[in-house]
């Protein structure tokens, strides 16, 4: 069986996959977020452990990390079902939505900055070009 | 850990090639599972391959690492380093696999190189 062509199921798993490494990107930011400003200084990896229990940062790294499952089992899925060609180079619209939901979030509210969005199109169309790969290529 | 300090962007670069190993072993698990519809027996077949649990292990471990960095960088400036990875896949296959690469993906390495160059100062 090859489902190497288009398939609406691909875009379906490919979308999923890409909207949840988004979110997960800005959930774990917003723990971050969370945990700045309960704990100002954080000086080793064991006061990141600590400081994630019992908080509400917790919840949005748990959130955060989720996000990531579902992206993974969904990306495995494209990996297998979906003509690589097209799948690989979708993957750098999720620097753009982050970069979008990092600025536009309130919680998150991220400068703008002209120069960072010009370097993440420069990667996006990077991306673009790396990802080349046969059609045949499973 | 410092916003500006060299452990911040050791853990970057640590936390990129595990999220980037992990990538290989998923595509790895993937392709070693065979073909075949997504059935039971096709997700039971995938949990039997080795290379799944190494990609969770280096994601997992990854992903442990990401979180100290995104507590001192904007996600909007650290996460399109992520795209480094692309970058030493390109290089490992050609030095340590003496694969061809095509100008086309010389040229997406170029270009990532300089997004990420202009993305660093912000």
């Amino acid at each position: 069986m090859t489902r190497s062509d288009f398939s609406w199921t691909g875009v379906g798993h490919l979308s999923v996959s890409i909207l949840a490494s988004a979110f997960a990107q800005l959930f774990m930011k917003a723990g971050m977020v969370a945990l700045r400003a309960e704990h100002q200084t954080l000086e080793s990896f064991p006061d990141l452990v600590a400081a994630l229990q019992f908080t509400e940062a917790n919840a949005w790294v748990l959130g955060g990390l989720a996000c990531y499952g579902i992206s993974i089992v969904a990306w495995l899925r494209v990996l297998s079902a979906y003509a690589l060609s097209y799948a690989y180079p979708m993957l750098g619209i999720s620097y753009v939505l982050v970069y979008v939901g990092a600025v536009l979030w309130p919680r998150l509210a991220e400068p703008v900055s002209i120069l960072r969005a010009a370097g993440i199109l420069l990667v996006v169309a990077g991306i673009m070009l790396v990802s080349e790969s046969r059609s045949d290529e499973r | 850990l410092g916003e500006d300090s060299v452990l911040t962007y050791a853990f970057l670069l640590l936390a990129i090639l595990m999220l980037t190993a992990g990538q290989v072993f998923q595509k790895l698990a993937v392709i070693r599972t065979g073909g075949g519809d997504w059935d039971s027996r096709r997700y039971l077949r995938i949990l039997q391959r080795p290379e799944l649990y190494l990609a969770l292990g280096c994601l997992g471990i990854g992903t442990a690492i990401w979180l100290p960095v995104l507590y001192q960088l904007d996600v909007s400036k650290a996460f399109p380093f992520i795209s480094l990875g692309q970058v030493l896949i390109v290089i490992t296959a050609r030095v340590f696999f003496g694969e061809t690469v095509t100008l086309r993906r010389w040229i997406g390495v170029l270009l990532i190189a300089i997004g990420i160059g202009m993305i660093a100062p912000t």
